[in-house]
């Protein structure tokens, strides 16, 4: 009887928390659906009896979709760079000797905790001397360099555990140490890889700060800051708005669905197993 | 003998050269993701620091005027109003993510399977654009009964709020924002330390004669310290720096009230391009932040079975 | 039986001279000079931290030695890659490719690039390592399908796949259990007569080493105690280091002092033989548990209290405490003791007693 009790008042705690996380989303999607002169309807409708594609088609009529696109870009080749250098910095941390190593590992970790944004205007005025500022290369250059640290914390720790037996044994079967990594090592490291890359692409789409002070023309724009400026013009167009916030959501949600397992193993090994 | 004698003086500078190899080898594949992190990361931190110490305004610098920035910041009492207000954020979000962290994590513990699903489902805000979340609770929160939220006032028989515009209430209404979007990430290192403690403990506790709420005080709790006090560093990083909200849901108003150092550094270096006081207010914010880290490494490390 | 083809024609002797390894300051393994036959099974037998898998893996070319040379026949391999080397290893944990069936596993190596067979002698070679190993029929699972003893197997089929000129083998059997692990212990002597390979074998277990090997290479802190045949280690060894690590239990050793003629020390007198002398002041002997009898009389050479007896059947291991020693000797269970009693011993036959120098621990 008395765990009956709890059991039921640990369901309904689930259930009042899963509205509460994904309600919002729901409404929000929801509302995208409506057309406009139904948006405010009193009392609202969460299921819409009259819908309407019409703001994603606003979305794109006003070129949001080149952001998006942009968007896409840039996580990927931040992804692509991060992994490459983080798997390679990774792995040699893990089996080489390296001189002054353990300040190498400092340097990971402190820029893994010291958040981006404080260093974000100095950055500003970096690209701007340089000519980096309002470019292509900005703002993927800007991105690999935060997941970095990350990436290659996830590697090191994972290769750590790999024991070196086993490319070992490949060298000995008659393989190049290049060789036995890539046959034998990295098979094994899907799980950190996608942890990196994850987290990478989260990082990458999620961001506003960076890209609204690193570029300027509406060419280059990321999906955060197009949906900003949207708002700035059509403050009160919510359907289109949050039309604008589903796009924005499905790509690093359904990302982070597919990969929840090894994300979530990746912090978990990272902060709790150190 | 005499050849042996020979190839051994040959094999050993072949094994000198070997060993040198080996860690020209290994530097080589670590500088590149070296150089990149340290100028991304460590070599801005120097030129804003450097900047900090100039007068630099719209891009153009005036030249070197010592630690007046600095000067300027500490007298000016809407820096230390922001101070204020970034404590307020930062313990306010704190106080109720984490206890609603520990509860979920124990919820999700309990429920197996249906608590991985649950967890998911707790994640998915974590998983948005920060500024998105700020899009989108914008609208839920607008002020009209048509509304989410005015629909719930408007079912108390009260008018719509706009809580955004409120100076009381526009604060608690971030935090719980701030808490909404990224709870579930603590109670994901939560569930994790739950995990490693041993079930045995329980059921010995249970012969002991200790009931629920105790088992709770004398073993969860002292086990899951170096988790919680890992849970709380990030979250207390990541709530200190949070500007991506605030930009989006108030801009630092009304009336300055949700102004956080974070929210004036963004205003003062990419909106009046004041960017010598900006960097100064940088430096600061980066030097509350070095503090904390190494507040809590230090924490940590004292902490018995710690695992940093 | 032509697939996988006798290693004798392709077996080759090893050579160690001079070899050292230092990490930094500290001194690994030094002083190494180790000659290997062809076709011989050799083992390098030390307690952990001996320098024993430094050695190995010098040869396998995982480690670089910091000085001297190592050659596989008459080529000098000393800098030369582990890929280069042409020999085959097995690992204590075996090192399966975990992503790989158990045919990939042992087709590795005559899958890499810079020797890579035709696949279908590949097939060939894989198929009859399995038959021979009793590994057909699952050659499509996974290493984390099977059981230990089955991995254990998986390895050595890789090895024998390559032919190869040395087959080096890092305490291969201590993660199975004991009933396995003799079984295993057979059959890797059986394939070493079977192929003719030069085997290089790493154990801390002397019991392993004495049943499998031609040679015993006995290491302590880095340095090689002494070589020989498992026969020549037991009955002569060089030094009180290697008497007490060979053998279960090892050799009883009694420190005492010459005294005209005789060897004198708590609870034991006994004559010097005229063919050892007397070398030196302070001597120990050193008699095998088996090489002790009882002696009922009242001037036993050796008298002690009965600690234990354990009872083993035929006979029994009896403790005793002679002086400040522990002596262990094989009884007859015919003998009527019981713990806490006096009893008197002697050597059963003088010629198998053994003498140190107590200073230096060397054989006199």
């Amino acid at each position: 009887m008395k765990t009956g009790t709890r059991n039921g008042l640990l369901l309904l705690g689930c259930l009042l928390a899963a509205l509460v996380a994904l309600g919002p989303i729901v409404w929000a999607f929801s509302t995208s659906l409506k057309p406009t002169n139904r948006i405010f309807q009193v009392p609202p409708e969460l299921i819409p009896s009259v819908s309407t594609l019409d703001h994603y088609a606003r979305l794109i009529s006003e070129g949001v979709h080149r952001a998006f696109l942009n968007s896409g870009l840039y996580a990927f080749l931040a992804v692509a760079v991060a992994l490459v250098l983080g798997t390679v910095a990774g792995y040699s941390l893990a089996r080489y000797p390296i001189p002054g190593k353990q300040l190498v590992l400092v340097l990971f970790v402190g820029a893994m905790a010291v958040p981006g944004f404080a260093v974000l205007l100095p950055t500003q005025l970096l690209f701007v001397n340089m000519g980096l500022y309002n470019t292509y290369v900005a703002l993927p250059l800007l991105y690999a360099g935060h997941i970095l640290p990350f990436a290659v914390w996830v590697t090191r720790s994972h290769f750590n555990t790999i024991p070196r037996e086993l490319e070992q044994a490949a060298q000995i079967d008659g393989y190049s140490r290049f060789e036995a990594v890539w046959k034998v090592v990295l098979p094994g490291a899907k799980p950190a890889l996608l942890a990196a890359a994850t987290f990478g692409f989260l990082h990458s789409w999620n961001d506003y700060v960076t890209a609204t002070t690193m570029v300027d023309t509406p060419g280059l724009r990321t999906l955060p800051v197009a949906l900003i400026f949207f708002q700035g013009f059509h403050g009160r167009d919510w359907g289109a708005l949050m039309a604008g916030v589903i796009i924005a959501t499905i790509p690093p949600v359904v990302m982070f669905l597919l990969f929840r397992k090894y994300l979530i193993g990746g912090f978990a090994d990272g902060s709790v197993k150190g | 003998m005499t050849t042996a004698v020979e190839i051994s003086v040959d094999s050993s500078r072949a094994l000198d050269s070997v060993a040198r190899k080996t860690r020209i080898v290994g530097s080589a594949l670590v500088g590149p993701a070296l150089i990149l992190v340290v100028a991304i990361n460590v070599l801005p931190a120097f030129y804003g620091f450097y900047l900090s110490l100039r007068q630099v305004f719209f891009f153009g610098d005036e030249g070197y005027v010592g630690l007046q920035n600095y000067v300027a910041l500490f007298r000016d009492p809407f820096a230390w109003q922001a101070m204020g207000r970034s404590l307020i954020f930062t313990f306010g979000s704190l106080v109720i993510a984490v206890p609603l962290a520990l509860v979920s994590a124990m919820g999700i513990r309990r429920l197996g399977k249906w608590g991985s699903i649950l967890l998911t489902v707790l994640l998915v805000p974590w998983a948005m654009s920060p500024i998105v979340v700020a899009l989108l609770w914008k609208w839920i929160l607008v002020p009209s009964p048509g509304g989410l939220v005015g629909a719930v006032f408007a079912a108390f028989g009260m008018p719509p709020q706009d809580l955004l515009t409120d100076p009381i209430l526009a604060m608690p209404t971030l935090i719980l924002i701030a808490v909404w979007r990224n709870f579930a990430f603590a109670a994901i290192i939560l569930t994790g330390g739950l995990g490693q403690i041993p079930r045995d403990l329980y059921k010995a506790a249970a012969m002991d004669g200790l009931g629920a709420w105790e088992a709770f005080r004398k073993i969860t709790l002292p086990l899951l310290a170096s988790s919680l006090l890992i849970v709380i560093s990030m979250l207390t990083i990541s709530y200190f720096n949070e500007v991506q909200t605030i930009i989006g849901l108030t801009g630092g108003g009304p009336i300055r009230q949700t102004t956080t150092l974070g929210y004036l550094l963004y205003h003062t270096g990419f909106v009046e391009l004041d960017q010598g006081r900006g960097n100064a207010i940088a430096i600061v914010m980066f030097m509350i932040n070095m503090l904390l880290i190494a507040l809590y490494i230090k924490i940590l490390g004292k902490q018995p079975g710690a695992a940093a | 039986m032509n697939a996988v083809p006798r290693n004798a024609s392709t077996a080759q002797s090893v050579r160690f001279i001079n070899v050292g390894k230092s990490y930094g300051n500290v001194r690994a393994v030094s002083g190494i000079n180790i000659t290997i036959a062809p076709g011989q099974f050799v083992t390098l037998l030390g307690p952990s931290g001996c320098g024993k898998s430094t050695t190995l893996n010098m040869i396998a070319g995982l480690e670089m030695p910091t000085e001297g040379q190592i050659l596989i026949g008459d080529r000098d391999v000393t800098t030369v890659k582990p890929a280069d080397r042409d020999i085959a290893m097995v690992f204590q944990s075996y090192a399966l490719y975990p992503h790989l069936t158990l045919y990939e596993n042992i087709a590795f190596p005559m899958r890499a690039r810079r020797r890579r067979s035709p696949e279908p002698e590949v097939d060939n070679k894989v198929r009859t390592a399995a038959r021979m190993l009793g590994l057909d029929g699952m050659l499509s699972r996974y290493p984390r399908e099977i059981s230990g003893g089955q991995r254990q197997r998986v390895a050595l089929g890789r090895a024998m796949v390559r032919t190869p000129t040395v087959y080096l083998l890092d305490e291969p059997l201590s993660n199975l259990d004991q009933q396995l692990r003799v079984q295993m212990r057979s059959e890797l002597k059986d394939l070493h007569q079977r192929l003719g390979a030069t085997m290089l074998y790493v154990t801390h277990d002397q019991s392993e080493a004495m049943t499998l090997s031609d040679l015993i290479v006995v290491m302590s802190a880095g340095r090689i105690e002494q070589v020989g045949t498992p026969r020549d280690l037991y009955d002569r060894p060089a030094n009180l280091f290697v008497a007490r690590f060979l053998g279960e239990p090892g050799m009883n050793i009694l420190n005492g002092e010459s005294k005209s003629g005789s060897l004198v020390g708590k609870g034991f007198s006994l004559p010097l033989p005229a063919t050892v002398g007397v070398p030196a002041e302070q001597l120990s002997i050193g008699i095998r548990p088996e090489n002790i009898e009882h002696d009922p009389s009242e001037n036993a050479p050796i008298k002690g209290i009965v600690r234990t007896v354990e009872f083993l059947g035929s006979r029994s291991l009896v403790r005793i405490d002679v002086g400040d020693a522990l002596v262990s000797a094989f009884l007859p269970a015919t003998v009527q003791l019981s713990a806490g009693g006096a009893v008197g011993l002697r050597p059963s036959d003088p010629a198998k007693v053994r003498f140190f120098d107590t200073q230096t621990g060397l054989s006199v």
